[in-house]
């Protein structure tokens, strides 16, 4: 009897949690670690940016036009002698913000449509996956331009953009996780107990593709960055004074004879973040979900 | 494959339907009244009620879309708030540049992509192959706008080799194409190493190197032509990828393309020339999915003698 | 008796996963000689098949490498060869067929382009005679309208006629050795038998040693004339395919005997060997049979019995040996 008990305890304390067991294997991905770390700083002056940024954004210098970086001006100076590093390091909270708002929105849209299409399957799966359908054979780009241009430009209406398009992208994978959690003997047995429906989806099949949700959440902000980037770029997003890494970049493009330290810092923070996501998102996949591959 | 293809054909026509049916919604989904958004913001009462008749916005929506579709196998798109010119010509002019630029870039893409993507699977995990990967990340996580506005400032501003924008000679291409085409390139690569991988783990490359066949051979024989079967279906779905990032490689290049003429006339609230250019590349992304389709099943055996057996 | 032209001697292969090694086949002795067919039989994961691609030196996709002793063909030890001449060696001296028909032919090259691929590599002859031998090849395997499936494409075939392309293949150049890894499991019970004949045939016309490579013993009956039988990466008991059937010695054979159903016998149920196969890690320190073993001895579960009068891994056998 003694020898029983003590074996157990030895097997419970061998056991791991799924948590212990990600971080393990994430640990070993050094690119994706580091990435992560770095994200994790960009997260923090995004937060803090405004208060440890040597200028205010709208901050003018009219002896400084457009001058190079210095140790006045780190990443120098705009056509209005605005400090370049003090506004990238104001915009990285819209950035981010828009980046993770308009995926959190889509992702939200596109995890419950997925659900409900793999869960209750039939009409109501294929009449969701053929909306979907539609969307996705647009690329990503050109569907947020057709709803720039009927919303009109704005912040605002880029995020919703951006949201959009990656609705059918979530609702597609979840669907597939969904239609294979279903078919697992434990949810057919809580289903013939007699549980409802809800009650299923939240204590079963969610929780179930959460690790999917988590590696794709990551791969699309980066996405979602550049193409918010992008817009703003064009002049459909953020108004041209806003300290938007799109929008200062899109400003300096006049000056790139002279001044091309104007376009060079914001395109460089811009590049660095989504390459952080994406490298995280890569590493959290291997980690996380090592059947999803690309 | 005859069968396969006349599935694929009428599989469009629902489709079709749709896009139509989005196009022309295009105006009325606007928030507003569209004979005002037509006519323009200084416009009179009457210049708007002329334009309401012209064109019949007073008439009952299903009835609109008929004359809608009427008018577009006429080849009637309506014209141009801006220039006053018929949208057909306008697109038909900026038709071509944009063509040549997206096939120029797709020959960048596939040289670079399928280049780095055999190198990787064939080194996999040795340096080659972390470099490579490294390459084909970056090239996802570039801005477009940001890489070719500092290839302008190099290779343009600095050391003169190419103009700055415009269209014109093969050295007009260079930049643009390059531009277009990083982003596609390292999609290429990454799913060239994936697919060539697990070709290589199958049983008939076991059968090529137990004939005593080189490495060379089993690789370029039987393992790249099995991977680009997919390779290639998804390289021709990148098509669709180039063409929206057309309208910012135009942009920056100065260049007379499809998606300079959208974003311009997005600027300019031109909806006539918006609404057309919508159902355009709407048509170009099916087009392009039903050629890929059908290109898929030529390379695929499989389906291409399907009513053989 | 003449000398064997295979030799395997003393072979240790591993892989390598996860930066561990874990040995698949331990020292293994094993020699074919000029127009036999030795059947190599055991159940899966016994390191079988691993022993076939350490001869053919095809586990740098697994990825495995032989990490000890030597396999002789014609006297030479074919692991120090150079790649060069184990790319010489391979399709052209020795050559292999597989288990699965449906997968090893490119699906994408037609069949008559994969069969003047393999001879073209090793001799030097025109694409036109090449595709005649192709085609003469075919027609020895049975292949009826073998022009016509020259230029077909391998899943307008069925498994049966696939795994008969791939003998062809296989034997298109005159190979002194052909190993079969378990060239029938994925075929019909009727199409099995033909293929057994096939490739008796074969040996029969071109006096090719086969290494036959099976987990059913049934097929071993009907097809060879010496048998090994593998377990945990060691020959257990090797012998002709009269005494190993009649008198088998080591409980894993009698074993291994007692799961076929005998005709006409009168059983309630298949004998069948308890338990499992054990994993690398929990493999016995002594014999690797002792925790399935219904004869085991103390003396088993302390060091592993070597093989006595080289024929069986056995300590009830010691005594005999003594004896005799």
């Amino acid at each position: 009897m003694a020898e029983a008990a003590t074996r157990k305890e030895e097997e419970q304390e061998k056991k791991v949690t799924p948590f212990q067991q990600f971080w393990k294997s994430f640990k070993k991905q050094k690119v994706s670690f580091a990435a992560g770390v770095f994200l994790l700083l960009l997260f923090i002056v995004a937060a803090i940016g405004p208060f440890i940024a040597p200028y205010g954004p709208q901050e003018y210098d009219y002896d400084n036009l457009l001058s190079g970086p210095s140790w006045q001006h780190l990443a120098g100076t705009d056509d209005f002698g605005r400090d370049i590093f003090s506004r990238i390091l104001h915009g990285a909270w819209i950035s981010l913000s828009v980046g993770l708002s308009s995926v959190f929105i889509g992702a939200l849209l596109g995890t419950i449509l997925g659900i409900i299409s793999g869960y209750f399957g039939k009409w109501v799966d294929s009449a969701i996956m053929r909306v979907m359908d539609v969307l996705l054979a647009f690329p990503g780009m050109l569907l947020a331009i057709g709803i720039i241009a009927i919303l009109g430009p704005g912040l605002f209406n880029v995020v919703m953009a951006v949201a959009i398009f990656s609705v059918p992208v979530f609702a597609r994978i979840i669907r597939s996780s969904t239609l294979a959690i279903k078919s697992t003997l434990y949810v057919e047995a809580t289903q013939s107990i007699g549980s409802s429906h809800f009650r299923v989806i939240m204590k079963h099949i969610f929780p179930g593709t959460v690790s999917t949700l988590i590696v794709y959440f990551t791969m699309r902000i980066g996405s979602a960055i550049l193409i918010a980037a992008g817009l703003s770029f064009l002049g459909l997003g953020a108004d041209p004074s806003t300290p938007e890494w799109g929008a200062m970049l899109s400003n300096g493009r006049d000056y790139l004879n002279n001044a091309p330290h104007v376009t060079f810092f914001p395109g460089l923070a811009i590049f660095l973040t989504v390459l952080a996501f994406n490298l995280l998102g890569d590493g959290l996949r291997d980690a996380l979900d090592p059947k999803i591959r690309d | 494959m005859l069968k396969y293809s006349v599935k694929r054909i009428l599989g469009m026509i629902p489709l079709l339907f749709v896009i139509s049916l989005i196009a022309f919604m295009f105006v009325h989904l606007i928030p507003g009244d569209p004979a005002r958004l037509i006519a323009g913001t200084d416009a009179t009462i009457e210049e708007i009620e002329n334009i309401r008749e012209k064109y019949g916005l007073d008439q009952p929506l299903y009835k609109q879309y008929m004359d809608y579709m009427g008018n577009l196998f006429q080849g009637d798109l309506g014209q141009s708030i801006v220039t006053g010119r018929p949208v057909l010509d306008m697109l038909v002019e900026r038709f071509g540049p944009t063509l040549r630029l997206t096939l120029a870039s797709m020959a960048w893409a596939l040289l670079f992509g399928l280049l780095i993507g055999v190198i990787s699977a064939v080194k996999r995990n040795k340096w080659p192959d972390h470099l490579s990967m490294f390459f084909a990340v970056s090239g996802v996580s570039i801005p477009s706008f940001w890489l070719g506005l500092m290839m302008i400032q190099l290779f343009s501003v600095q050391l003169g080799w190419f103009p700055t924008g415009g269209i014109g000679g093969i050295e007009t291409y260079i930049l643009p194409s390059f531009t277009l085409g990083a982003g596609v390139a390292a999609i290429i690569a990454r799913f060239t190493r994936s697919s060539l991988m697990d070709v290589l783990k199958e049983d008939y490359i076991r059968t090529g190197r137990s004939k005593g066949l080189t490495e060379f051979k089993v690789i370029n024989r039987h393992a790249v032509r099995n991977a680009l079967i997919p390779v290639v279906t998804m390289s021709g779905l990148q098509f669709g990828f180039l063409l929206s990032g057309s309208i910012i490689t135009e942009t920056i290049f100065s260049w007379p393309g499809l998606g300079r003429l959208l974003i311009n006339s997005i600027t300019a609230r031109d909806y006539p020339v918006i609404q057309s250019e919508i159902l355009l590349f709407s048509l170009e992304f099916l087009l392009i999915n039903l050629l890929v389709d059908l290109l898929y099943g030529f390379l695929n055996p499989k389906i291409r003698y399907e009513e053989g057996s | 008796m003449s000398e064997p032209i295979l030799s395997i001697n003393q072979l240790y292969t591993s892989f390598r996963v996860d930066g561990e090694t874990i040995p698949a086949v331990e020292g293994i002795d094993l020699s074919l000689y000029p127009g036999e067919i030795v059947g190599l039989v055991g159940e899966s994961g016994s390191g079988k098949s691993v022993t076939s691609l350490s001869v053919m030196q095809l586990l740098d996709e697994t990825p495995g490498e032989v990490t000890g002793g030597e396999v002789l063909f014609q006297g030479q030890d074919l692991l120090k060869f150079t790649d060069r001449q184990k790319r010489k060696v391979r399709g052209n001296d020795i050559s292999m067929i597989f288990q699965e028909p449906m997968t090893s032919l490119n699906p994408v090259l037609k069949i008559g382009k994969q069969l003047v691929e393999a001879i073209r590599e090793h001799q030097r002859i025109s694409q036109t005679d090449a595709r005649k031998h192709a085609i003469h090849m075919l027609n020895q395997v049975g292949i009826p309208r073998s022009e016509a499936i020259m230029n077909e494409y391998p899943h307008q075939l069925s498994g049966g006629m696939r795994q008969r392309v791939m003998i062809a293949m296989a034997m298109s150049c005159d190979p002194k050795v052909l190993i079969a890894d378990e060239p029938t499991t994925a075929l019909d019970v009727t199409i099995q038998a033909q293929i057994l004949d096939v490739m008796r045939n074969m040996r029969d016309q071109h006096n090719t040693s086969i290494l036959f490579i099976t987990h059913d013993l049934g097929v071993i009956a009907e097809m060879c004339d010496r048998v090994a039988v593998m377990y945990s990466g060691r020959i257990v008991e090797q012998g002709s395919v009269y005494e190993i059937f009649e008198n088998p010695k080591h409980p894993y054979t009698k074993g291994l005997l007692g799961s076929i159903p005998k005709l006409g016998a009168k059983e309630d149920r298949l004998d069948s060997i308890q338990g499992q196969v054990p994993t690398v890690e929990d493999r016995p320190k002594g014999c690797k049979f002792a925790n399935r073993c219904p004869f085991v001895m103390d003396h088993c579960w302390e060091e592993e019995p070597p093989l006595f009068d080289g024929k069986n891994r056995c300590w009830l056998h010691e005594r005999e040996e003594a004896t005799e």
